[in-house]
């Protein structure tokens, strides 16, 4: 972000300038292309309100980002920190693990409780998706299990399992 | 996107009256992980760009398709191509939840910047990312829930989508035009983070490395992927069980999307008065009793329903075209045909035919699928199958063709 007006951290000046963006053509043009189409939307939510709902669109609109910045990222944050301090040795397979089975169970969550579908209509979520999510989990911190008892081993002979290698 | 820096603070700190209310997540260092930086952010945007740009793009040629402008015309050749863009709409969708949260995660330290306004064209930028955050979240939330039928809102669903996307692709616009410098220096420069007592278990890494951060994110992009993708891509169909569908499982060995019962057809279409209509510009109007669809000549097509939620099924259809009934009226397809369903409401009982779908000797008015007559719910007694178009507008039960 636009660091070229004062930024104070002195001591990091040198790494936090270098991201800077500079508003030049680009910044300009599409900055105007982005702004109509943005003017668009909004011009069709509030002329369109039989459809839109605009009240209702703007606090499912709002709302989403809220809770994601207010209450799904703090949350996120804390495990890792909680990670952090508790697992000292293989941490990496468990953050894998974390992310993927969080991601599945996050996208059937709504299935998990029963929010969706229709009653008669015996072709929209046919299976048993309970028992595929836990058999996907299965997979999932089955995999994790075995890489850390892998880098475990291997830490004995200070091998960096999860750091960068050189390109 | 300016990188967090990521050796601790020693410097001096700016003094002043402001500086007094940064507390909390504004203060120095409140974000000690060293995943929240540019590089990562920028490569999450890049694939981010390529993902949304994808699904808008899809987006907005599905709505053209349903809703079309006098300027266009979709075609009805090659028969596939709405089966493969509407896919990649839900597949890519689908496959930005996980990328969206990392990103958002990688550059959350961003939403506390001290200051959190440094000049109006600043201001501006930080104002896109209401749109665009809010709009990708609205969005990838609106998307999944309606493709298993979960309305937790009360405006109608295709619109609302319709117009946050131009929301969420303005507010990209602007990021992009704000951030492209710098992302692009970014990836250029390979930033090293030297070593040392101030970053905490950066001897000897035990966490994930950046390499190994995209790599979990990859990895959550794959299952997931895998886990829903089936429903369009048969394949698969067996790994995917939490999928809406299974291109398998419903009457006739294939899903349906609206049933009888929830269009409130049963009856109607059970009539054995049942009369297809052909009505208003023609030389001569039809009124046609099963028997008599029957008793005309018929032609057999193998073509795909593709569902505006993604999933797909291709079947072997065998109907009345619907070229040589309205050739029987004597009708004039130049201005289209009105495809109308007994349902007595709702927002699909009727779709437009484009005059090169009225034409396409494949379009049918098909009594039959795989051999058998059609299933209620497949829209006995005669549906409207038509290449290369969305499902919803592959009308069910139909009862009227008006001639425009």
């Amino acid at each position: 972000m636009n660091s070229g007006a004062a930024v104070p951290e002195a001591g990091a000046r040198s790494k936090a300038s270098v991201g800077s963006s500079h508003h030049g053509v680009a910044f300009w043009v599409l900055g105007a292309l982005g702004w109509a189409a943005i003017g668009f939307a909004v011009w069709g939510v509030v002329t369109h309100p039989g459809g839109t709902h605009p009240a209702n669109f703007g606090v499912w609109f709002l709302g989403g980002a809220l809770v994601h910045d207010l209450v799904v990222a703090p949350v996120v944050l804390l495990v890792g920190v909680a990670l952090r301090r508790k697992v000292t040795r293989g941490r990496a397979a468990i953050q894998v693990a974390i992310v993927v089975s969080a991601t599945l169970c996050l996208y059937s969550l709504p299935v998990l409780l029963g929010v969706g579908g229709l009653r008669d209509n015996q072709t929209l979520l046919p299976r048993n998706e309970t028992a595929g999510l836990l058999a996907a989990l299965a997979v999932v911190w089955g995999a994790a299990i075995v890489a850390m008892v892998l880098v475990r081993r291997r830490v004995g002979r200070r091998v960096d399992a999860a750091g960068e290698s050189p390109p | 996107m300016r990188p967090r820096p990521v050796v601790r603070q020693t410097g001096p700190v700016v003094t002043g009256r402001s500086n007094r209310l940064r507390r909390g997540p504004f203060r120095e260092g409140a974000f000690t992980s060293d995943l929240h930086v540019e590089r990562l952010g920028a490569i999450l945007g890049i694939v981010l760009g390529v993902t949304f740009g994808v699904c808008f793009l899809t987006g907005l040629l599905s709505h053209l398709i349903q809703h079309p402008p006098g300027w266009f015309h979709w075609p009805s050749r090659p028969a596939g191509v709405y089966r493969v863009t509407q896919g990649l709409h839900v597949a890519t969708g689908i496959a930005s939840i996980p990328l969206l949260l990392a990103k958002l995660w990688v550059v959350y330290p961003h939403l506390w910047r001290w200051p959190p306004i440094a000049s109006v064209a600043h201001a501006l930028e930080r104002l896109s990312l209401v749109p665009l955050v809010g709009g990708s979240v609205f969005l990838l939330f609106s998307g999944v829930a309606s493709i298993i039928r979960w309305y937790p809102w009360s405006f109608s669903f295709p619109q609302a989508h319709y117009w946050a996307a131009w929301a969420a692709i303005g507010g990209l616009l602007v990021h992009v035009g704000a951030k492209a410098a710098s992302t692009g220096q970014s990836l250029v420069r390979r930033e090293r983070v030297p070593p040392g007592p101030g970053v905490p278990g950066r001897e000897e890494r035990v966490g994930l490395s950046r390499r190994g951060f995209l790599g979990a994110v990859a990895a959550a992009v794959g299952a997931l992927t895998v886990a829903t993708v089936g429903q369009a891509v048969r394949p698969l169909s067996g790994l995917s069980v939490p999928a809406p569908r299974d291109p398998d499982i419903g009457p006739q060995g294939f899903p349906i999307n609206r049933t009888a019962h929830e269009a409130k057809v049963e009856l109607l279409a059970a009539d054995p008065e049942y009369l297809l209509r052909v009505e208003a510009r023609v030389a001569i109007a039809l009124a046609l009793s099963l028997e008599g669809l029957r008793a005309m000549s018929r032609r057999e097509a193998t073509l795909p329903i593709p569902c505006v939620d993604g999933w797909n099924v291709s079947k072997t259809w065998r109907g009345v075209p619907v070229a040589e009934l309205l050739a029987r009226a004597g009708a004039d397809l130049r201005g289209g045909v009105l495809v109308q369903s007994l349902e007595p409401k709702g927002a699909f009982r009727e779709s437009m035919l484009d005059p090169s779908h009225a034409e396409d000797p494949d379009t049918l008015l098909a009594l039959e699928v795989e051999g058998r007559p059609l299933a209620l719910d497949h829209g006995f007694p005669v549906r409207l199958i038509t290449p290369n178009a969305p499902g919803v507008m592959q009308t069910k039960w139909v009862g009227r063709l008006e001639v425009m």
